[in-house]
């Protein structure tokens, strides 16, 4: 047995705890020690509550100028800091303190480069869990993330630089390869080829996390029926028309609206349409839905077509976007681009509903995967079996 | 000898961090152990004898700000990192009991550390307070409004105080501990090292304070010596990110100044215009002792450097980038030492600005020297020992 640092630090949402949690809990049942440690510290409540004790991760500095459609995991890690040699010296000098208060032997990472990183630099075990969309598809130089753009080997190879450049100059000596900030010793990806944002290839795919049941349950209250569970961020710019055009789709409606205080989710929510500014447990609403409306994140989308829900889909950032594409290949989703505007997302979203053809490609896939385990519990078999 | 742990959750730039290492100096010279948790840890290399510290994260939102206007009190600054949500602050509150379990202090430092107070409270363990006039606010309920000109609302202090409250008590119920009445309540320490001076305070008057001179640090960095020749000599402090970065170059040219200048990350092509054999741009800090010894004109924006400038006696043109720097322009002013230019200023203003502080230079040194007068015993090494000989007491009385 040993004690592991369980570690989120990049993405939004709570989607990256609702899949760590549950795999440290099963780790914790195998009799390992685990502890969170989280670059987002108002979210340590919910690791605290599940029970673990629960530390802040290092912070970088956020450049002042940034890549605003960065073509690379080397751009997204500038982006993020990683290209800061004074920041990253700093930082890890924290990591180093952090894991020998927690005492940890092994890692493991969920979009966590910064635990990796320090990992790396002490040889220390440290395996990956997540979407796909932190696990570059190549190396050397790391591919560009967007398929239907030219490749440009000299510009991603000139990004892979600066960043070695900056861990040359934090660590002189010392420095770990780029790819020890987005590779484990082994990497375990949580979802399935055919949804894998960067996929798919040849990788170790567990299938995603089970719908959670970290938040309070709510219950879909008409017994028959069209029904729609939605999950929108209040903030992003197509809130308010896709409000209303989930008000007005004939279905009961569950919209999770993250970000919104509770007066407004109060006042949106009518008839048949209740508006909830708070995580819910999904486990029990995904299944009795019959579309789900969401902006096309890697955990809720997986789970909806595991359960054989189809999907309509306002992706706005890159890994909802190649999650939307790969969903669509499937035919288990129809998707508007910010592009495309909120014209008539009333009449979209009701011919989704009518879809039969969508549903039936959402159901085939569940039938395909009917009975795959719970992909945080098989990612903790395999962790479990790798530490020895 | 006591195990002493410094605690900076808000706010930005070197100056937490510096004044944080100082005081740790001085404390570890007699004979405590220190660590630290700090908000940023960019610049830890620049701290001296950072190494010898054990150094965490402090909690943070990733999200500050963020779908917040512009604070007017301590209460509004607060609801935009975290308290308005009752579990954030639950989860910052969790962070730094999971820290303070782990460092177990015998006392905690606060520098602008609201979130750190509060678990140091509910996990009983002796705080005090160690920063400038802004982050320690007057005991009033409602915390006051930083409006100089009174334009803010007295309900809306009230409400933003109310909604911050409202998150403190429920998470201070969570964790078994007794609730506030007000929300000032949150900031009661042991002592409060209220490091400004009565003219400088960026509250105005206040009621009960005793203040302990301001934090700044003079004595790292490279040393350099004015350029040769005549011509007033500047001190330039300031962040590339200046909008008016061109004009001030521009008049510090055309008036012949001798310039000493720190722009961190200022670009080739400025970096170029600025240096000439009469004015010197360094890449890295300056000792400012020596330059300040002889100065003639500081340009920063109100950061510390600027009340440690006053200490030396140094008119000042004060460009500041927020709130907190304005007053601080605003205190200058009123002291007759300074002349603070707003973010909107226009090229013609910045030259007639330069211009004014040069032909007036005397005017403002004498009411700058004046000032130094009044305190003269004060000095940084003088301070820390204060602070240090009341923190023994504090922690020798328990």
């Amino acid at each position: 047995v040993a004690r592991i640092l369980a570690v989120w630090e990049y993405g939004e949402g709570l989607g990256h705890l609702y899949g760590l949690i549950p795999l440290a809990r099963a780790l914790r049942e195998r009799g390992h020690g685990v502890a969170f440690a989280l670059r987002d510290a108002t979210r340590l409540a919910v690791t605290r509550s599940a029970g673990f004790d629960s530390w802040p991760a290092p912070v970088l500095r956020i450049p002042g100028r940034v890549d605003r459609a960065p073509v690379s995991h080397a751009d997204i890690l500038l982006n993020l800091g990683f290209g800061d040699a004074g920041s990253l010296a700093g930082t890890q000098r924290a990591w180093d303190g952090l894991l020998r208060a927690t005492r940890a032997e092994a890692i493991v990472a969920d979009y966590a480069p910064g635990a990796l990183l320090a990992a790396a630099r002490q040889d220390m075990p440290r395996a990956t869990f997540g979407s796909g969309f932190a696990l570059p598809a190549g190396s050397d130089p790391f591919p560009a993330l967007r398929p239907w753009e030219a490749e440009d080997g000299a510009s991603l190879r000139a990004l892979d630089d600066r960043l070695r450049a900056a861990l040359g100059d934090a660590f002189p000596g010392a420095a770990p390869p780029i790819e020890a900030l987005l590779h484990g010793l082994i990497d375990l990806v949580a979802t399935w080829a055919q949804l894998d944002p960067l996929g798919p290839r040849d990788a170790q795919y567990v299938g995603p996390a089970s719908p959670t049941r970290e938040a309070p349950a709510i219950e879909w209250r008409e017994p028959a029926g069209p029904r729609v569970l939605a999950y929108l961020i209040a903030a992003e710019p197509r809130f308010v028309a896709a409000v209303e055009a989930l008000r007005t789709c004939g279905a009961e409606v569950i919209l999770v609206a993250a970000g919104l205080n509770a007066r407004n989710a109060a006042a949106l929510s009518r008839d048949a349409l209740r508006v909830i500014p708070a995580p819910v447990a999904l486990a029990g609403l995904i299944e009795g839905a019959t579309l789900c409306v969401s902006h096309g994140g890697a955990g809720l989308t997986a789970q909806a077509v595991k359960a054989g829900v189809p999907l309509a889909l306002l992706p706005f950032h890159l890994e909802q976007s190649l999650v939307t594409r790969r969903l669509h290949a499937l035919g288990a989703a129809t998707a508007r681009t910010v592009e495309q505007g909120v014209g008539d997302l009333g009449g979209w979203l009701r011919a989704a509903l009518d879809d039969e053809r969508l549903r039936a490609c959402a159901r085939n896939f569940a039938q395909a995967h009917q009975g795959a385990p719970d992909g945080a519990l098989l990612a903790a078999e395999r962790i479990d079996a790798w530490l020895g | 000898m006591a195990r002493i742990v410094f605690a900076w959750e808000l706010g930005g730039e070197l100056g937490h961090a510096m004044a944080c290492t100082m005081l740790a100096h001085a404390l570890v010279a007699r004979g405590h152990e220190v660590a630290f948790i700090f908000r940023e840890l960019h610049q830890l290399a620049s701290l001296p004898g950072f190494e010898a510290f054990d150094v965490y994260q402090a909690p943070v939102s990733p999200r500050e700000g963020r779908g917040f206007g512009v604070p007017d009190s301590w209460s509004e600054i607060m609801l935009g990192c975290g308290y308005h949500d009752a579990r954030e602050l639950e989860g910052l509150v969790t962070g730094w009991l999971t820290l303070l379990g782990h460092t177990r202090p015998d006392l905690l430092v606060a520098d602008n550390a609201p979130s750190a107070l509060l678990a140091a409270r509910i996990a009983k363990i002796p705080r005090v307070n160690f920063a400038n006039g802004f982050a320690i606010p007057p005991r009033l309920d409602p915390l006051p409004s930083f409006r100089a000109d009174g334009s803010t609302p007295p309900a809306r202090l009230a409400d933003s105080d109310a909604r911050a409250l409202a998150a403190v008590n429920t998470v201070l119920q969570h964790f078994g501990a007794a609730p506030l009445t007000r929300l000032h309540e949150q900031f009661e320490a042991l002592e409060d090292f209220l490091c400004t001076f009565p003219e400088l305070d960026h509250y105005g008057n206040r009621p009960r304070a005793g203040y302990w001179g301001p934090r700044f640090s003079v004595d790292l960095g490279d040393t350099v010596r004015w350029p040769y020749g005549d011509g007033a000599r500047v001190l330039v402090y300031l962040r590339s990110s200046l909008p008016q970065m061109d004009a001030l170059i521009d008049a510090l040219a055309a008036n012949r100044c001798r310039v000493a200048a720190y722009v961190p990350g200022l670009d080739a092509a400025r970096t170029a215009r600025l240096r000439s054999a009469r004015r010197l741009v360094s890449e890295r800090p300056l000792k400012l002792r020596p330059l300040l010894q002889e100065c003639d004109l500081l340009v920063s924006h109100g950061g510390n450097v600027a009340p440690g400038a006053l200490m030396f006696g140094v008119p000042q043109l004060v460009f500041p980038t927020q709130y907190e720097q304005f007053l601080t322009g605003v205190r200058l002013e009123q002291i007759g030492t300074a002349v603070g230019l707003g973010p909107g200023s226009t090229a013609q203003q910045v030259h007639a600005a330069v211009k004014h502080m040069l032909a007036n230079l005397s005017r403002y040194k004498t009411a700058a020297q004046a000032f130094r007068k009044r305190y003269a015993a004060f000095t940084p090494e003088e301070q820390q020992r204060r602070i240090a000989d009341r923190i023994r007491e504090i922690v020798e009385a328990r």
